[in-house]
């Protein structure tokens, strides 16, 4: 089980150095807002939300209802992944699977379903070593940030594209691991697409969330399930106790 | 170094309407009984999500110079074709982040 754990643990390496710079990012600005360094840790450690942790600083002295349903929205994202992360956890206890659920980020999620190419979770330890070394590094990121943010210049080095630049590198693992790596790419496009053209339409928190939704939705009228899917949907049931 | 209790207050209310969609599922949608287009969706949602939110993060800011989206699709297309070429995270990252700031540099 500790075996487990490390080795989730040194699966989080790339997720630690995207957490370490993009955490002293959102460190820096929740300062430079007039957050203190208690309260940027305990955010991080309370919240553990990258995007989130960027609108907090800059909504929190305006309405409390303003903030909380933008960091819901903006959060629900959440909801699809661990909806398709807790068909693959249904085995492990309930327990392990609300533990990995509370620390369930973008990065954590698809290196994750990346690893796991569609099989069954079976160690809840090395879930919870990925998360939790990802979840400290971010915890370390941000108070660095906080305490000292006004000493160093991120923008030197980028920091201002960490979280895009891991999200190319996280998009095309996941396209050439699908079962039907066209289909994956044209629901990619979709997902894409659907965003640009939701967010012109409805801007809003929600109309990002809602188009990936709509896209994975289009994809499966388009493209049907394969067998694949099949047989994941009939291992599913076998595992029913 | 305080915590201010208003914003304790609004720390854990952040922190419940985040938790809730994180949670939720993993303990309910845990027995459900998947069709095989339930099962495909789900296996779609990984790619659609990562695309969608990709896309966001690329399109131009409020009030944004258009230099600043030139700047970052063209890192975009440097971490991608870092990802082809290697499948190499962290590499991917790096490059990615370096050419946004040479870039940038170069723009200003």
């Amino acid at each position: 089980m500790l075996k487990d754990f490390a080795s989730g643990g040194r699966t989080a390496a790339p997720i630690v150095v995207v957490y370490l710079i993009l955490g002293c990012a959102a460190g820096v600005l929740g300062a430079s807002r007039g957050l203190s360094a208690a309260e940027i840790l305990l955010l991080s450690l309370l919240l553990f939300a990258g995007s989130a942790q960027f609108v907090f600083p800059e909504l929190y002295r305006g309405a409390a209802a303003e903030l909380v349903s933008a960091v819901f929205f903006i959060n629900l994202r959440h909801l699809l992944y661990s909806t398709a992360l807790a068909q693959q956890a249904r085995n492990l206890p309930p327990a392990t699977r609300a533990a990995i659920g509370a620390q369930l980020t973008d990065e954590t999620f698809l290196v994750a379903t990346a690893r796991l190419k569609g099989g069954m979770l079976s160690s809840g330890a090395w879930m919870l070593g990925l998360n939790m070394v990802s979840y400290l590094a971010w915890a370390f990121g941000n108070l660095a940030g906080a305490v000292f943010g006004g000493a160093v210049d991120l923008s030197v080095v980028g920091a201002d594209f960490a979280g895009a630049a891991m999200f190319v590198a996280l998009l095309f693992p996941q396209i050439t691991g699908h079962a039907r790596p066209s289909a994956a790419a044209a629901v990619a496009v979709l997902g894409g697409g659907g965003a640009v053209l939701g967010l012109w339409l409805f801007p809003g928190p929600a109309a990002t969330t809602v188009a990936a939704a709509l896209a994975a939705v289009l994809g499966v009228a388009v493209f049907g399930a394969n067998e694949s899917d099949r047989e994941f949907a009939a291992k599913l049931r076998a595992g029913e106790k | 170094m305080e915590v201010r209790g208003e914003i304790l207050i609004l720390i854990a209310l952040c922190a419940a309407v985040t938790v809730v969609p994180r949670v939720l599922p993993f303990l309910a949608a845990a027995k459900l009984r998947l069709s095989p287009k339930a099962a495909a969706w789900l296996r779609f949602l990984p790619v659609s999500v990562l695309s969608a939110f990709l896309a966001q993060l690329l399109l131009p800011a409020e009030g944004a110079a258009p230099e600043e989206t030139a700047v970052k699709l063209a890192a975009a297309l440097v971490a991608a074709a870092t990802a082809l070429k290697t499948g190499n995270i962290i590499l991917t990252v790096v490059c990615g982040m370096l050419s946004f700031a040479l870039f940038s540099a170069l723009a200003a």
